[in-house]
């Protein structure tokens, strides 16, 4: 499991800042790459696994709403997001 | 009774239960113990499917997944997209079009073939007429051997897709083979490097066949993986064409400038594109086979049983779709986290690969094209016959495929071209 912290701008803003766990199990990714077409500044592919992992320094681009949907529409479930507080926000397979 | 050319029957199932509701359907998709594994002897035996990808599950479904999908990265489509495609479709439709008739299932699959030929790693001119007509011929067999569940008579279908596949091997694969295999072998040695490479699912699937992962040492698994992947850029392609303008006709009667903004706006024309995928999909009801028990939706699904997705059903949900979900409306607002075309093109891991190929990026109400956006080869097609003036023939009806109880299916549709203002 390959995971980014990053402290990202929540949506709606007046709630603050939580800081977010994204993680792609790598096991569990196809390489289908919906992550990275919907997140393309979170997400990567390695052309050499064929596997997408998060691009920490990206999270704060895509935010909080489009990385929940990238994980939600991940075809295998192979991705995870967890808010500051522990509450898992999309979970992975 | 396997090989002896007798009449299989399906695996007899432990229960039979089918779900329509969406949010059942999508959860069945992701299901990892619902398995494509449904039937293994009507897969086997010389069928297309025996293998491939599509039916297979779990690690070694991760695998080839992995290297095939590269053929679908966003850059790869917009070079279909916007450089390779435009030539061959007018090419092609220039010819075909010429008489003013023609048969828009051919015509569509003669357009869609040469495509879906070359990401598949296949060597076909586009001015090859019979070499695309044969190959055309060679697809419509895979196609019925890929829905051997839902055929009239599965033996005959077996019979012909066992002697097409070898047609299929000698005359397209081998030839595009070899060259492949030397480029390989050359990038191996350090003569050329991976851009040099062919880019198409044949390549990759040499590239990679040792990984044991992927189970591909046997050269006829790599020619049906081959056959699977051109039948499928193909087929949905030419079926979903014919429906766009068999729905679009009435409103073309109705109003003659919904024409003109079929032409002159693509995103409306990928709309139309996916709202027909959404009330006719080319599977209307999607099977799956449970590997262990399981519970979808709060129902216990007993193991061995036979799950029947009713996408068909799912996808006129009017509280997904709106208070008229049959109607064909492609303005209608959806939720932005429902794709417009429903479930048509499956979900979960075995979502279908080409779904980008074909109806392009999804396309919410209220979001704005980015400039990378896609909008697919099927609605450059639909703008392109209807530029051309398509209308049905009211001398020569259509006729449904009754091959298959897949009632989304056209054997025949033939049409008239000609100026846009004549239908």
């Amino acid at each position: 499991m390959h995971s980014s912290h990053r402290r990202l701008q929540s949506s709606p803003a007046e709630e603050g800042d939580v800081v977010l766990t994204v993680a792609v199990d790598r096991e569990l990714c196809a390489g289908n790459g919906n992550c990275v077409r919907l997140a393309p500044t979170a997400f990567r592919i390695d052309e050499g696994s064929g596997t997408s992992s998060a691009v920490p320094e990206g999270l704060d681009d895509a935010g909080l709403d489009l990385l929940v949907r990238a994980a939600r529409q991940c075809p295998t479930n192979a991705i995870r997001v967890v808010d500051d507080d522990g509450t898992v926000l999309v979970e992975s397979a | 009774m396997e090989g002896d050319g007798t009449v299989l029957l399906l695996e007899r199932p432990s229960a039979t239960i089918t779900l329509q509701a969406y949010a059942e359907i999508r959860a069945a998709l992701f299901d990892p113990n619902l398995s494509r594994s449904f039937d293994k002897r009507s897969f086997a035996d010389g069928n297309v499917r025996d293998g491939v990808v599509s039916i297979s599950h779990g690690a070694r479904h991760r695998s080839r997944r992995r290297v095939e999908n590269t053929q679908f990265r966003p850059e790869r489509l917009r070079l279909y997209e916007r450089e390779l495609f435009p030539a061959v479709l007018e090419r092609i439709l220039d010819r075909e079009t010429a008489s003013g008739r023609a048969d828009l299932f051919e015509v569509g699959a003669l357009v869609s073939v040469v495509l879906a030929a070359r990401r598949a790693g296949l060597d076909v001119r586009d001015d090859d007429r019979a070499s695309q007509l044969a190959l055309v011929g060679h697809v419509e067999t895979f196609s019925q051997a890929s829905a051997i569940l839902d055929a009239r008579d599965p033996d005959v279908v077996r019979r012909l897709a066992r002697e097409a596949l070898v047609a299929f091997e000698r005359e397209y694969v081998r030839p595009a083979w070899g060259p492949r295999e030397a480029a390989v072998d050359a990038l191996r040695r350090g003569e050329i490097g991976a851009e040099d490479l062919p880019h198409d699912i044949l390549t990759v699937l040499l590239l990679h066949r040792d990984e044991a992962a992927l189970e591909l040492q046997d050269d006829g698994r790599v020619v049906r993986e081959v056959a699977t992947y051109l039948q499928g850029g193909t087929h949905t392609s030419a079926q979903t064409l014919i429906n766009s303008v068999d729905l679009l006709q009435p409103l073309f009667e109705r109003d003659p400038t919904v024409r003109d903004r079929v032409v002159d706006d693509r995103s409306y024309a990928q709309r139309c594109v996916h709202e027909t995928l959404r009330l006719r999909p080319t599977t209307p009801r999607i099977k799956r086979r449970a590997e262990a028990e399981t519970a979808v939706g709060g129902r216990t699904i007993p193991r061995d049983a036979l799950v029947v997705l009713d996408v068909a059903a799912a996808n006129r949900d009017p509280t997904l779709f709106g208070e008229r979900p049959d109607a064909f409306d492609p303005d209608r607002t959806i939720d932005p986290d429902v794709a417009r075309w429903g479930l048509s093109f499956g979900g979960g891991p075995h979502q279908c690969p080409g779904r980008s190929v074909a109806g392009g990026f999804p396309l919410a109400s209220s979001e704005a094209l980015s400039s990378d956006h896609l909008y697919g080869l099927i609605a450059a097609m639909l703008q392109a016959v209807v530029r051309r003036g398509v209308r049905p023939d009211p001398q020569h009806p259509p006729a449904r495929d009754t091959r298959t109880e897949r009632y989304t299916r056209w054997a025949s549709y033939p049409v008239l071209f000609g100026a846009a203002q004549a239908g």
